[in-house]
């Protein structure tokens, strides 16, 4: 596994700057709410129009639910991401959007209590328009400091194992390798189940809001299209054969095809999603690669001649990456390749 | 899954491609519950005679390993479980005839004696 951690002093910080420091800009702006409380009037305006006339109106404990409890359980949240996710956690960006989603929040309830003190009705509250300015501005003005003593992320160690592995094949022999390749059931299903329960409860707000039969089948084309985008990106095939590789969706599409002809050497590879290619799915990653990247770990790297290399987190990469070498070594023995040529970056 | 056929070997095919099938479910790499290719995709994919891959298929439903139904293809049975707990027991056997430098044959051998 290509895992990151981070010393105690580096934790210490992490904790300090991505952790207190939003829960403690947070617990100010809970202070100075609670202080004003008897100088407000009831109800409280706690939204506010693109104009800047409110339009909203509740009691205080709206606006304090977002800095005595949104506020921490982002920092917590983030700060665990940023101390345990280990491999490509990237502490500095963690740290940077916690800090500045806190001092952004706190600032933008803060000050729209604030300027209700000692008003009559909620209905004459200022636009709170600057303020969340203001709160923009703080966001960056502490969030790209922290960001900056936050510690690095650790740069991702690449296991140099036996990379390239062979078998031999005899002359006229056949093979087939299938197997399919798929996002951890539990995440997959957790983010399909996701997206259906919100359209669901967007039909749902539709028919309740007494909205158009257009609308709704607009909605219902954009849930149906979201959710084969979804399992395109999630759940694929990887299949080889004497002819080649061919790598696709579930659905069919998308679809890579590698003519044996057009493979340079496979390898086996240890895959970062997030340090490396940023996310799950369809990705671009590091020195053209085309990566199908479903999690991390070991993956077949398959170098092309004439376009990006392919990447597919497959388990038995190790089968694969041999069965593809040992078709290209029947074909036409390779010369001993030098190592790794990781191409143009 | 990977299934090597060679015909130059001296073995039927048919008896090739359900060793293959019977050393995935071994290996692990085939599980219960997996469906394996159609008949035709799989003699297409080997280049091989559809009706020698019926021939496999009907040879390891006649061990139980997989399931045979009309339009649902070939189905690894739950006896791949049993099989994989077999194949647990090989490691030990193995390593005991390497000890005794005895060769895969002559394991062989004694074990068809013995059955």
């Amino acid at each position: 596994m290509a895992t990151s951690s981070f010393d105690p002093r580096e934790r210490r910080r992490i904790i300090l700057l991505a952790g207190a420091l939003p829960i403690a800009i947070a617990a100010v702006g809970v202070a100075l709410v609670v202080s004003w409380i008897p100088q407000l009037p009831t109800p409280l305006a706690i939204h506010w129009d693109g104009s800047g006339a409110p339009d909203g109106f509740g009691t205080v404990g709206a606006l304090l639910v977002i800095t005595a409890l949104v506020v921490p359980a982002f920092a917590i949240g983030l700060c665990a991401a940023a101390l345990f996710a280990g491999e490509g956690a990237h502490p500095r960006v963690l740290t940077g959007v916690n800090v500045g989603l806190s001092a952004f929040l706190t600032v933008g309830t803060t000050a729209s209590v604030a300027v209700q003190r000692g008003l009559e009705s909620a209905q004459d509250a200022p636009s709170i328009n600057p303020w969340m300015l203001a709160g923009a501005a703080c966001a960056v003005l502490l969030g790209v400091p922290a960001a900056l003593l936050a510690p690095r992320a650790r740069p991702v160690r690449l296991d140099d194992r036996d990379a390239a592995p062979t078998m031999e094949l005899a002359a006229d022999e056949r093979v087939l390798f299938t197997r399919s390749a798929g996002i951890r059931g539990a995440v997959g299903w957790g983010v399909v189940g996701g997206v259906v329960l919100l359209y669901a409860i967007s039909v749902a707000g539709v028919f309740s809001a007494g909205g158009s039969a257009s609308g709704l089948v607009w909605l219902l084309v954009t849930a149906a299209l979201t959710l084969l985008v979804l399992i395109a990106s999630f759940w694929w095939r990887v299949r080889l054969t004497g002819g080649g590789l061919r790598v696709s969706s579930v659905l069919g599409l998308p679809r890579f095809s590698v003519p044996i002809g057009e493979v340079v050497e496979a390898r086996v590879v240890e895959v970062a999603a997030l340090a490396q290619y940023g996310g799950w799915g369809l990705r671009g990653g590091p020195g053209r690669r085309t990566g199908v990247i479903l999690r991390s770990g070991e993956a077949l790297e398959v170098q092309r001649r004439s376009a990006r290399t392919l990447v597919v987190t497959v388990g038995d990469a190790t089968t694969a990456a041999a069965l593809l070498n040992g078709l290209v070594d029947r074909r036409s023995p390779r010369p001993e390749s030098p190592a790794a040529d990781e191409g143009a970056s | 899954m990977l299934i090597r056929i060679d015909p130059d070997s001296p073995v039927p095919l048919y008896e090739q491609l359900a060793a293959a099938v019977r050393g995935e479910v071994l290996r692990g790499s085939l599980a219960a519950g997996e469906r394996l290719p159609s008949a035709r995709d799989l003699a297409a994919l080997l280049e091989i005679n559809v009706h020698t891959v019926l021939h496999a298929y009907q040879l390891l439903r006649d061990e139980g390993l997989v399931d045979l139904r009309r339009g649902r293809g070939a189905v690894v049975t739950d006896r791949a479980h049993d099989f994989a707990d077999f194949a647990a027991a090989l490691p030990t056997l193995v390593a005991a005839a390497k000890r005794l430098n005895l060769s895969p044959a002559a394991i062989a051998a004694m074990i068809r004696e013995a059955y």
